[in-house]
């Protein structure tokens, strides 16, 4: 039997529902710093090296808003949900239920 | 300022498009100075940055990458690269051969093999290279520029090709075995003995051997060569015996077979074959020049080199075509 990379499959599978994670942690602003720690915070696995880059690519698709704040010491770049972002989180999250009971209808309860 | 900090962000935007460097940069310092409480404490920087992964791999999430051919059009794309290189391969060993033997700049007869040899390849691997890339800019073009609709109709997909067997007939390559220690120990005999059997007759009176047709020391030259060849090629045909079937050993013993014995025989045809006694006793006895019958001799070994090489470049396309398509 081939063997699997179970891991790249996790990683694959992970990589959707981060998007959800992140939109719907950023009603209010946060720079990137802040938003891993709060993600951490929540038992959320996610790395700083695949949320940095997560965040940017959102921002250039227009489901975050950014603004350099350079008025403290240290210059940051907060993020926040953008109008379109609120839109898409919605809808994303209804897919995901729509999965998740799609799953449980087809293979019964997982964790059994 | 931490070097190591800036030795890491340069790492990761030097590898990202010149207009989101320097922001990816700020942002990418603001975060890992977040993450450092003191940041000419190097190893809590060292820590840092081994949490956020290889440059490599950050940049590689930065950019967004996506291939520079759609996943769409991979498929046709390894399929013309394939058909293109093939051709290509061929007209460059055709290209190469000639070309080489054009400027021979050794009287060495192992030495010309080599310098023929390695041309041949060196000439055949930079059209190769030509032809990847030109089917590679054609396609990138097309994902890039091309229609973004995939309309397609029943009518147009292709017939299930035959299952081509991969086999080979244990008794050909038996038969072709016999038959090529047979003619080959002739072939070599006839080398090394040539002015025995090929000669200029006089007719009428007793046959004697008056000038014999090919230069002997020359010929004596080859029978190594044409041995070494010959040995190979029966290698081949025994391992076509034992395996039964193509399978990608025996495909490139027998595509280096090929290649050896075509550039031998096109080395041997090219050079000084003939004898300046056959030559002149032939101008004297048909009343042409000298030169009108090197000339026309010339012509006449150009022409069997052309054959010799066509023929070989074909048999290896079809097999392809026939064979090596299917192999798995």
């Amino acid at each position: 039997m081939s063997k699997v990379d179970i891991e790249s499959l996790k990683v694959e599978l992970r990589r959707g529902t981060q998007i959800m994670m992140v939109l719907s942690q950023l009603s209010n602003k946060e720079y990137g710093y802040s938003l891993l720690e709060k993600l951490i915070e929540k038992d959320l696995s996610i790395e700083a090296g695949t949320l940095y880059p997560l965040m940017r690519r959102l921002e250039s698709q227009g489901l975050l808003k950014s603004e350099w704040d350079t008025s403290s010491t240290r210059p940051r770049k907060y993020y926040e949900i953008s109008a379109l972002g609120k839109e898409v989180l919605d809808e994303l999250l209804s897919e995901w239920k729509k999965i998740n009971e799609e799953i449980i209808k087809i293979v019964g309860k997982t964790n059994e | 300022m931490s070097k190591l900090i800036e030795k890491y962000i340069y790492d990761v935007t030097r590898r990202l498009k010149e207009e989101e460097r320097e922001d990816v940069g700020n942002e990418l310092r603001a975060n890992i100075l977040e993450m450092v409480e003191n940041e000419s404490n190097e190893d809590e920087v060292k820590k840092a940055l081994y949490s956020l992964g290889s440059p490599r791999q950050i940049a590689n999430s930065y950019r967004n990458y996506r291939g520079l051919i759609s996943p769409i059009w991979m498929g046709d794309y390894l399929y013309t690269l394939k058909i293109v290189l093939i051709i290509l391969g061929a007209i460059g060993i055709v290209f190469g051969l000639i070309e080489s033997l054009q400027n021979i700049e050794t009287n060495m007869v192992f030495e010309t093999i080599f310098e023929v040899f390695f041309e041949t390849i060196g000439n055949a691997f930079s059209s190769l290279l030509s032809g990847f890339a030109i089917v590679t800019l054609i396609f990138i073009a097309i994902d890039r520029y091309g229609e973004k609709k995939d309309d397609w109709k029943v009518e147009d997909l292709p017939e299930v090709p035959k299952k081509t067997d991969l086999s080979i007939s244990r008794s050909g390559s038996i038969a072709g075995l016999v038959v090529t220690i047979i003619f080959g120990s002739i072939w070599l005999y006839v080398l090394y003995y040539s002015n025995l059997y090929l000669g200029w007759f006089e007719v009428g009176g007793e046959w004697v051997v008056e000038e014999s047709i090919f230069n002997l020391e020359y010929t004596r030259l080859f029978v190594i060569l044409f041995g070494v060849s010959l040995l190979v090629e029966a290698i081949v045909y025994a391992f076509k015996i034992k395996y039964a079937q193509w399978n990608y050993n025996l495909l490139i013993m027998y595509v280096i077979s090929k290649i050896l014995s075509v550039v031998v025989a096109v080395v041997f045809l090219s050079g000084d074959l003939i004898s300046v006694d056959f030559i002149t006793r032939v101008s004297t006895d048909l009343t042409f020049t000298y030169d009108q019958v090197e000339n026309f001799i010339s012509i006449f070994l150009s022409a069997i080199i052309g054959i010799i090489i066509v023929a070989n470049i074909i048999d290896l396309i079809s097999l392809y075509f026939k064979k090596i398509k299917y192999l798995k």
